[in-house]
């Protein structure tokens, strides 16, 4: 049997206790941690990077779901609350199940048992995949009420907006809630090119390359754009891209 | 009351007497909620009654980040007022206030005589939300039940002061 590492946030401490209780009998299930508010659950599970996460709604500052916005991993989560009014907005999370406080213990062997199935998915894809997306990767960006799925191969470059990044694509142009150096780490290197601390280029899309000032670079991209390559990144890039 | 009989639950494990004690308080609440709907007025002794089991339950949900004070007038606790109202005042406080901060704060109630006029004030750490939907309809439904009572007589207000929600009720004695 595969050991689940889980974290439970929640600001109630009965609460808390109560779900305690009732995973004690899955001897398959570790909790690593408790938290009682957003800002230590984030750090809790970016610490431990747990399987699977217990996550309240509604707590003091942030709720639930700024949480997942928060993190750049999200663990297979259960949402624990005493309303149904947030079910259908859990699902846009992609949660993977919506437990009703006090919780039956039917539904929650239940929830296990999905979360079981979920893990053993995840183990075997992994097994195939490497940690990095490839080309023919999807995916999937929310900004306000659009939604793309859109391949990693398909997209020009990435630009720094505050905390955040900004992904350029045929005409698009939707904010992604994660840091240019976030994304960089998941991109293929392969087509992915850091141009300068504000940018991250698709190098397939590089219409153009002239020397610019100072042992920099200047590229002109498919679509007109102009990016001044920064002069360190200018003498990797010469050496990526050289016989 | 779900997130009531889910600490409840909880609290057992640690403590069968003060499990059995909150079962009575929320049934005695949900008694009340569900008896004096249609009663037009009751002694402010047993709406305080109400609000003391309501914070009593709020306690083993927010514990230490909940403290609660209470200042009132003995010449106040015969006095007829509208079923609920303290009750909606606190509950308000406790869930737009108390609960959105991590540190959690104070309730405070306070009842006095003015003159001719009843003052029932709950103020809670915290800020003044208004484009919160709920508060707003809440608090639309008191303005709306002593309007239907007291017509122009009574009022009610709510503002925000060093960093603190003040709520006030005032009703003529009749």
């Amino acid at each position: 049997m595969n050991q689940i590492k889980a974290v439970i946030v929640e600001d109630s401490r009965l609460a808390r206790n109560e779900l305690k209780e009732l995973i004690k009998g899955y001897l398959q299930i570790e909790i690593i941690g408790e938290a009682e508010n957003v800002d230590d659950g984030y750090n809790l599970i970016e610490e431990h990077s747990p399987d699977l996460l217990f996550l309240d709604i509604n707590m003091p500052e942030k709720d639930g779901f700024e949480l997942l916005e928060m993190l750049d991993e999200v663990p297979i989560t259960i949402f624990t609350t005493a309303f149904d009014e947030y079910a259908i907005k859990s699902f846009e999370y992609n949660a993977l199940d919506y437990l009703l406080k006090p919780i039956n213990e039917k539904r929650f062997a239940k929830a296990i048992e999905k979360v079981e199935e979920k893990l053993n998915e995840r183990r075997e894809v992994s097994s195939e995949n490497t940690q990095r997306l490839t080309g023919n990767s999807q995916i999937f960006i929310k900004d306000g009420e659009k939604c793309w799925l859109i391949k990693v191969g398909d997209i020009s470059h990435f630009e720094i907006v505050g905390n955040y990044t900004r992904v350029f694509f045929q005409d698009e142009k939707p904010m992604l809630y994660k840091s240019l150096n976030q994304v960089e780490e998941k991109l293929p290197e392969k087509y992915f090119f850091r141009a300068n601390r504000q940018q991250i280029i698709n190098t397939n899309f590089i219409a153009n390359v002239v020397p610019w000032f100072n042992g920099k670079l200047k590229l002109t991209m498919a679509n007109g754009e102009e990016v001044e390559v920064s002069r360190r990144q200018s003498y990797l890039f010469k050496d990526r891209m050289s016989l | 009351m779900f997130n009531s009989l889910n600490n409840i639950r909880g609290l057992m494990l640690e403590d069968v007497e003060k499990s059995r004690d909150m079962l009575t308080k929320l049934s005695e609440m949900l008694r009340y909620s569900l008896t004096k709907n249609n009663v037009n007025a009751i002694n402010l002794e047993e709406e305080l009654e109400m609000v003391e089991n309501y914070i009593a339950l709020s306690k083993i949900q927010f514990e230490d980040r909940l403290q609660f004070l209470k200042v009132v007038q003995d010449e106040t606790l015969e006095i007829k007022i509208p079923p609920m109202i303290i009750q909606l005042l606190v509950e308000n406080a406790t869930k737009h206030g108390i609960s959105k901060l991590k540190a959690g704060g104070t309730i405070k109630l306070v009842t006095f005589i003015e003159g001719q006029n009843l003052i029932i004030s709950v103020i809670n750490t915290g800020s003044l939300q208004i484009a919160e939907g709920f508060t707003q309809l809440g608090l639309q439904n008191i303005k709306q039940r002593l309007r239907l009572l007291y017509g122009n007589q009574a009022n009610f207000n709510i503002e925000e002061i060093n960093d603190e929600v003040i709520a006030t009720i005032n009703i003529p004695l009749s």
